[in-house]
């Protein structure tokens, strides 16, 4: 426990550099992928039939290559490929986005796809307007439907984006590597990293489980 | 003549669901829609409600004359002068049941609405539904809701898809008095109803559809002296266990 306390202390600041690189690149995805996956899921809703099956197949392709591969893939054949340096960083902010709007893009789909048109019609009929019908009855009810999922999946890129380190982004397992091959307490250094990691999912986890049941039960009525 | 629909048919695919309907409906009259599972009633309201499309035929509406409201038009939109209570999904799954009966309300009257509300509820007797949300509710109540929802609105038609299949035979009378109460301040009604009993009660004329046609019209007091095979062997063999 000393031991713990003493290398949390003396490499503080390293820690506190890695905690940082790992916040910025995860609000930069969830950011962008979240948007670009609502901008994404309306165009694939709003296109004929063909292209959303072409939607569908890239997606299942993008989401099919595990992360380090695709990552790996942005950071050397493609830059390379368009003569151009991205730093690592960039990089796998790019690429985590990149399949963060995908993964959204598949939870939002799907509850816009299986909208039960019947409560669309319901509202149209009692003569709400088809602005109200979308502001007050369907974005509301797929909201309600996507979040808990869409969370979950953020929970899922804040722990991928650790192998980001594979290309030395400096974030928080890049560094606790590095201490560790200069103190070498793995036992310490990867316990604070679970705990770690705890502190930061296990309230979104709960966030998400307590809108998942109450979500469930107000749209049970289908 | 509140609505003329004029030779009407719809397909889905190569199914015929509607054949060549033609229907007069007079305004203030309250009609009853009889025929076995799948012979398109369903189809046949949704299609005067709008909320489906025909292929051939038209129906046109007469809503210029007869009593006028306070009322806010969104466009040229039928809705909710036309209305319709759905067989299913009657609700709106995110919102108590106060706000489903508001919100529409709200859109039709900006004014008025929290008197048309006050009295929706006494007459339903909602008091103790108001907070709960539709999934802490019976299916039966449900249905209640959403007859309120519709009634508070004051459409110049109504169009009621099986509104009486949940409920038990104390409200289905409750019902059936404040629809003919609707039907007296000038509101024309169409209702499906699998019960016999009920159109009895509610109705003063019917249609019998099977197969997408109209086979049978007549006032509901002769309905004791069917003419279509289905009526007659709903009545005479007494195959309406309910
Ligand atoms: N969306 C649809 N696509 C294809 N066929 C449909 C669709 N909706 C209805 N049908 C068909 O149209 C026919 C009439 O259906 P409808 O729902 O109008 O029947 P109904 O008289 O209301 O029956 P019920 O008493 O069971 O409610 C049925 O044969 C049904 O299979
Ligand atoms: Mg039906």
């Amino acid at each position: 426990m000393n031991d713990f306390f003493q290398i949390l202390n003396e490499y503080q600041g390293v820690f506190w550099d890695g905690f940082w690189v790992t916040i910025q690149l995860c609000l930069i995805v969830w950011i962008t992928g979240i948007s670009q996956g609502i901008i994404l899921s309306i165009i694939a809703y709003k296109v004929p039939i063909p292209f959303f099956y072409i939607f569908q197949l890239l997606t299942l392709l993008i989401i099919s290559v595990p992360f380090l591969i695709t990552l790996y893939w942005f950071y050397y054949p493609f830059q390379a490929l368009i003569g151009r340096n991205f730093s690592p960083f960039v990089t796998a902010a790019f690429t985590l986005s990149f399949i963060n709007t995908f993964l959204v893009y598949q939870v939002l789909i799907s509850s816009l796809r299986n909208f039960p048109n019947q409560i669309a019609d319901t509202a149209s009929v009692c003569g709400l307007s088809s602005i109200d019908v979308l502001r007050k009855i369907k974005i509301p009810i797929i909201l309600r439907k996507s979040i808990p999922g869409i969370v979950m999946l953020q929970i899922f890129i804040l722990q991928t984006s650790i192998f980001s380190g594979a290309i030395s982004v400096q974030e928080i397992f890049k560094k606790a590597q590095l201490i560790n091959s200069e103190v070498q307490q793995p036992v310490t250094i990867y316990s604070a990293m679970a705990v770690f990691f705890i502190f930061l999912c296990f309230p979104i986890y709960l966030l998400s489980i307590y809108y998942n049941q109450k979500y469930t039960k107000e749209l049970a009525e289908k | 003549m509140i609505i003329r629909i004029n030779n009407i048919s719809k397909a889905y695919g190569t199914i015929n669901v509607l054949s060549n309907i033609s229907l007069e409906i007079s305004q203030g009259r309250f009609y009853t829609l009889l025929g076995p599972n799948g012979s398109g009633k369903s189809t046949l309201l949704r299609c005067i409600a709008k909320v489906d499309s025909i292929d051939t035929g038209s129906i046109k509406f007469n809503l210029s004359d007869g009593p006028k409201s306070e009322v806010n038009r969104h466009s040229e939109s039928l809705w909710p002068d036309v209305t319709i209570v759905f067989q299913h999904f009657v609700l709106f799954p995110h919102l108590n049941i106060k706000q489903n009966i508001l919100l529409p309300l709200k859109s039709r009257y900006r004014e008025n609405y929290s008197e048309i509300f006050e009295k929706t509820i006494s007459d339903f007797q909602f008091e103790h539904l108001l907070q709960k949300m539709p999934w802490e509710i019976s299916v039966g109540q449900r249905q209640l809701v959403a007859i309120a929802r519709a009634i508070s609105l004051r459409p110049r038609v109504l169009l009621l898809d099986e509104i009486s299949s949940a409920l038990d035979n104390l409200n289905a009378k409750k019902i059936a008095l404040l629809l003919k109460d609707a039907v007296l301040n000038g509101t024309t009604i169409i209702m499906v109803t699998h019960s016999i009993n009920f159109a009895k009660y509610c109705a003063d004329e019917y249609f019998v559809i099977t197969d997408g046609s109209i086979v049978e019209k007549n006032l509901i007091q002769q309905i004791d002296n069917p003419k279509s095979e289905f009526l007659k062997k709903s009545i005479t063999e007494n195959k309406y266990l309910i």
